[in-house]
């Protein structure tokens, strides 16, 4: 009977351990992730956010034109999309910036 | 003698060895031979380095070692467990580009990122890739991607516009981020070097500006290197989850 118990004893405090491994394992990947992303970050969050500026506004004036030629409406769609462009540049950049400040 | 030499000049591509197809000119260029070159030294620096597996690496085998736990980590911390599957891709692309960009910054070489159709047709393969995967793992339910949740229904007309094209801007701003940033670096230096000939003896200024310069290219070189392969992650990321 006692040897019994005993073995379930060491059963729970084997899991216990598996469990206390398990969460140092997970603290490290992200220990290790969120130094890495730390180190450049800043730099590469910069570059997207130019970027994504000039080519939202690129891509909508080039849908806008574009349907402009299709449906003779000429410059009425070009200003909408490059409106469009201009507000989806701004709202992506709002979006990126915000899910950075969640990682931190 | 100056007049000749435009500073765009090292951006043009010429012919070295001409073929053809029928009508489609295959010609080796300078851009082609640069790239064969990139992947020959890649292939064979990877291969050399990690030929003799020691426990305390050496500087090649610990230069393989810290590249490949760098991208590593990026999948992990961007893609979670997915990442295994797609890490392969992203150490490809990030080393073939790191290495396009190093080598063009050696004198008389040839940048080959420097052409914004050859870092469009990059961007453009990850972009078709998040694409297929997204509607491969997620059927139609992936165009919940242009519709975020707990929007008013009033606000929809105007957010999917925006959503969309803020979604195919997305290879247009991974091109034109490489592009610009090898050419504009590039063309720089090269502006400041014909500062150097015009201003005789006091060309020693520009030059040690030219120095500085140097160190900020490589700097750069690395970094779109791997801004590259963190927002290959992300865009692959929303194929995974499209909800965000």
């Amino acid at each position: 009977m006692s040897n019994k118990k005993k073995v379930g004893e060491i059963d729970d405090s084997l899991k216990e351990l598996t469990k206390k491994i398990d969460n140092i394992k997970k603290e490290n990947i992200n220990k290790s992730s969120k130094y890495q992303n730390k180190q450049f970050s800043g730099f590469s969050h910069a570059f997207k956010i130019v970027s994504d500026l000039f080519a939202n506004i690129l891509v909508g004036g080039a849908i806008g034109w574009t349907l402009d030629y299709y449906f003779n409406t000429k410059p009425i769609l070009l200003i909408i999309f490059l409106i469009i462009g201009f507000i989806s540049g701004i709202y992506t950049s709002y979006k990126s910036t915000k899910k950075l400040q969640n990682i931190e | 003698m100056t007049e000749k030499h435009s500073p765009l000049d090292q951006f043009t591509i010429q012919r070295i060895f001409e073929m053809k197809i029928g009508n489609i000119d295959i010609s080796l260029t300078n851009s082609s031979l640069m790239m064969i070159a990139v992947l020959l030294i890649l292939n064979v620096f990877l291969i050399y380095a990690t030929k003799k597996k020691s426990v305390v690496p050496g500087r090649l085998q610990s230069i393989a070692e810290m590249s490949y736990e760098m991208i590593y980590n990026t999948t992990q911390s961007n893609l979670g467990n997915d990442g295994k599957r797609l890490f392969p891709l992203v150490y490809t692309l990030f080393m073939f580009i790191l290495l396009c960009n190093m080598l063009g910054l050696i004198p008389y070489s040839f940048t080959v990122t420097s052409h914004i159709i050859i870092t469009f047709a990059l961007a453009f393969g990850v972009f078709l890739l998040a694409t297929i995967l997204g509607f491969v793992l997620h059927g139609h339910k992936y165009l919940r991607l242009f519709l975020p949740k707990g929007v008013p229904i009033f606000l929809i007309p105007i957010l999917v516009p925006i959503e969309i094209v803020s979604y195919i801007s997305r290879p247009i701003s991974l091109a034109v981020r490489l592009a610009a940033n090898m050419m504009a670096g590039h063309t720089i230096i090269k502006v400041f070097a014909s500062f150097v000939v015009v201003l005789g003896i006091w060309g020693i200024a520009p030059l040690l500006f030219i120095v500085v310069l140097y160190v900020l290219e490589t700097l750069i070189a690395f970094l779109q290197a791997y801004v590259f392969a963190v927002l290959t992650c992300l865009y692959i990321s929303d194929s995974f989850h499209p909800e965000h």
